[in-house]
């Protein structure tokens, strides 16, 4: 098959939502753009307009690669598809300066988004800071990419109401995409404010307790038990008597610890005596 | 690594540059073409006992007056195009090619100068020959002659493939220097990047160690410009900084560390290497553009960590360091409004300094800052009242905050829900736990590692100049004089670019 008809059936699969189908068709697709030397943004082949629209229809191809195997939660191979996207971003004949809001903020969003539920945030500083300085984008009009920021801000800081309300409001969510990430980031903000809890009270009660987990309040206190084992990491929490206790262990430094410190002498003695 | 860096070396060295030329003229009116004649005979002559005796000391003694004379060739560069002309002569390939680059009437004035033909035995010379492309290259990039210099740096690159000798190593680096910096002023980055990465895989085999930190930088430096952390981060992953390399150039290699350490999150190590790179900048006035961004640095992740800098850092250093102190002093109040003002009034400044996203995340330093104020003077306090103190939105969001603080160890205290109030926890004895002596092993180490790298950093004259000084009277007295001198400071003409 060639590529237009490759692509134009990956196109009407991806507009009826056929994810795996897309997939099946992404392989084939990525041989012909070798092929035809159009999977990697050069300067050889961004010249003339024509092969700048050539590029432009690879980029969208990837996209779309990119979308359905996030639907189908391969996340692994959605990180490998977006550094191949990578450098159809930075490169400067595709995208001119300051676009707001298209196709290339989202994914990265969504890329920031999935860097960030999984707790690798250094990563996620590193791409920000390639982002905000270069001036392909503009970081503080960009809808898609304000989310991701924001969520970070406020994750970081501890203000989980605003995260809730940013997760929760269906019309905060700048496209339906993000949406997809919904789940993961209620359970990840639900275990932040447990570990939280546990070591800032000695007991709560049951029902307050559901309030700041953003767990419904008609729910039973068995079920909520129940859910909470299952979901957070809970080991020490004890439910008694209408309170949760948190067992909070007393770590006692206060034992001095012989065996570190003769370690310790031992080893400047070593550095004195080194021959440098 | 900004070009606002750029902007202040080139702006710190403009003034003094002028100042400096100016009595070179005064006190030598008479005839300033002998003297940088001379000058250049002179270098010539150490270039050869570099070659003949394989010491690069002699290499530093001419770096050490190459400011000086690049300034002198700037205004006139007659004796520059005669020095050509004498050792290539007037039809040697060489000469035809260096003296395209230089203006036409003083090429015709060396010509009528010396008319007869070269001395061929100098031609055959590569540190001679890399030494003038050196000269050619700080005169174009002095006179803005881009273009050319662009010309000339293609040559350069391709001259710079076909050496291999150790006595050429002081020169190759700063060769590169200048490429790359010809590149950067034509910013063409990625294109340079496969040169940087091959040159540096080739002076890393041959154990050329001035090449090799001297690229190392610049390929850090290329990445940074282009905000590749990753890459950057990868590069520094992989190579091993030399470490008889200049001051000069560790420094630098220290403040890009710094950076790429501090934008992952890795603040303690950022620290080290804002310090290391504060404390080996050479402490000259070309050097003031440099230590001010590495102190601008310094400052930035000392308060990412949670520290307040000392006032006499904003006292001492020359430089505008307003926005600095004013964020410092938001954090120091733990006042969000203030910060938030701040960030706003001197955001152009932070971008412009490139740390406007390290700034930014200081916020969250700001709020803690005021929670551990509040938990020291309280000991128990309502939670609507932090709220109100410290600005925050709502009750519900400060306990969050607060629990989170609580978590992260920023403060001892607890939280009581029902009644929605934070009780801090009495103050524990520290001597009953083992924070002292953590403490205490972390001084014994440092002070250890100091030790070390002073006995590292003491140089000693290599073997074979011992058994010349032996044999006597090889070197005369006040060369040897000279050539202490210039190891002293060679490394510091580094930083005028």
């Amino acid at each position: 098959m060639t590529l237009p008809s490759l692509s134009a059936e990956l196109y009407a699969l991806h507009d009826a939502k056929d994810y795996a189908g897309c997939l099946k068709l992404l392989s084939p697709i990525k041989i012909e753009l070798i092929k035809h030397n159009l999977l990697v943004p050069l300067p050889s082949n961004t010249s003339s307009e024509e092969q700048l629209n050539d590029l432009k229809i690879a980029e969208r191809i990837l996209e779309i690669g990119c979308y359905s195997l996030l639907f189908i939660s391969d996340y692994d191979s959605f990180e490998s598809n977006f550094s191949q996207l990578r450098p159809f971003y930075s490169c400067r004949q595709l995208h001119q300066n300051h676009e707001h809001t298209t196709e290339a903020t989202k994914i990265i969003s969504l890329y920031l988004i999935y860097l960030l539920l999984q707790g690798r945030i250094s990563r996620f500083h590193v791409e920000l800071e390639y982002i905000v300085n270069t001036d392909t984008f503009d970081v503080d009009k960009d809808k898609y990419l304000q989310y991701p920021i924001e969520l970070e801000k406020n994750l970081m800081e501890g203000n989980y109401i605003q995260v809730w309300r940013l997760l929760q409001n269906d019309a905060s969510l700048p496209c339906p995409e993000f949406g997809h990430f919904k789940d993961t980031l209620v359970n990840t903000l639900r275990y932040e404010i447990a570990k939280s809890l546990e070591k800032t009270n000695k007991k709560i009660p049951v029902l307050n307790c559901k309030t700041l987990l953003y767990f419904p309040q008609e729910q039973s206190d068995l079920a909520f038990e129940q859910v909470l084992k299952l979901q957070l990491d809970v080991s020490g929490w004890e439910f008694r008597d209408g309170f949760i206790h948190f067992d909070i262990e007393h770590k006692n430094d206060s034992i001095s610890d012989n065996s570190a410190i003769i370690k310790n002498v031992l080893c400047y003695a070593e550095l004195i005596e080194s021959i440098v | 690594m900004s070009s606002a860096k750029d902007v202040e070396m080139l702006d710190a060295s403009a003034p003094a540059e002028a100042n400096t030329t100016a009595p070179d003229q005064e006190s030598s009116p008479e005839q300033p073409q002998i003297t940088v004649a001379l000058e250049l005979e002179l270098n010539f002559a150490s270039l050869h006992k570099a070659a003949a005796n394989f010491d690069n000391r002699y290499i530093t003694k001419v770096f050490r007056d190459l400011g000086s004379l690049r300034r002198k060739i700037v205004t006139d560069p007659t004796p520059l195009a005669s020095a050509i002309v004498k050792t290539y002569g007037l039809e040697g390939a060489v000469s035809l090619r260096l003296l395209q680059f230089l203006p036409t009437e003083s090429v015709d004035a060396a010509k009528a100068s010396n008319g007869q033909s070269a001395d061929n035995t100098d031609a055959s010379l590569p540190e001679i020959n890399a030494y003038l492309h050196l000269l050619v290259q700080l005169y174009l990039l002095d006179t803005n002659a881009l273009s050319q210099l662009r010309d000339l740096s293609t040559m350069i690159v391709a001259l710079l493939k076909s050496y291999n000798r150790r006595s050429l190593d002081f020169i190759l680096a700063k060769l590169w220097f200048y490429v790359a910096r010809s590149a950067e002023l034509h910013e063409e980055l990625i294109a340079l990047r496969p040169e940087l990465l091959s040159a540096l895989r080739t002076a890393t085999l041959r154990h050329d160690d001035q090449t090799t930190a001297s690229l190392i930088t610049l390929i850090l430096r290329n990445y940074l410009k282009s905000h590749d952390i990753s890459q950057a981060a990868n590069l520094c992953e992989k190579i091993v900084f030399p470490a008889n390399a200049g001051a000069a150039l560790s420094a630098r290699y220290f403040y890009y560390m710094s950076f790429i350490n501090a934008v992952q999150l890795d603040y303690s190590t950022a620290h080290e290497c804002a310090i290391a790179a504060v404390r080996k900048a050479p402490q000259t006035k070309w050097a003031h553009g440099f230590v001010q961004e590495a102190t601008k640095l310094k400052i930035i992740i000392e308060l990412l960590m949670g520290d307040i800098p000392e006032l006499k850092v904003f006292k001492a250093a020359n430089g505008n360091f307003e926005p600095y102190f004013q964020v410092c002093k938001a954090v120091r109040l733990g006042d969000i409004k203030l910060f938030e003002e701040v960030l706003k009034k001197y955001e152009e400044t932070f971008v412009k300094d490139n740390l406007f996203t390290l700034v930014s995340r200081l916020r969250q330093n700001v709020i803690r800052t005021g929670i551990r104020t509040i938990s020291l003077s309280y000991s128990k306090i309502s939670l609507k009242d932090i709220c109100i103190k410290l600005h925050l939105e709502s009750e519900e969001a400060t306990e969050y905050i607060v629990s989170k603080a609580i978590r992260d160890g920023v403060i001892e205290a607890t939280v009581n829900h029902e009644q929605g109030y934070m009780k801090s926890k009495e103050l524990l004895d520290v001597y009953s736990t083992k924070l002292p002596q953590e403490d205490f092993d972390l001084r014994i180490r440092f002070c250890l590692s100091l030790h070390t790298d002073s006995v590292k950093a003491m140089r000693y004259p290599s073997d074979d100049s011992k058994n010349a000084n032996s044999d006597a009277n090889t070197e005369s007295f006040d060369d040897k004089m000279g050539l202490l001198q210039a190891l002293e400071d060679g490394d510091l003409e580094d930083f005028m670019d």
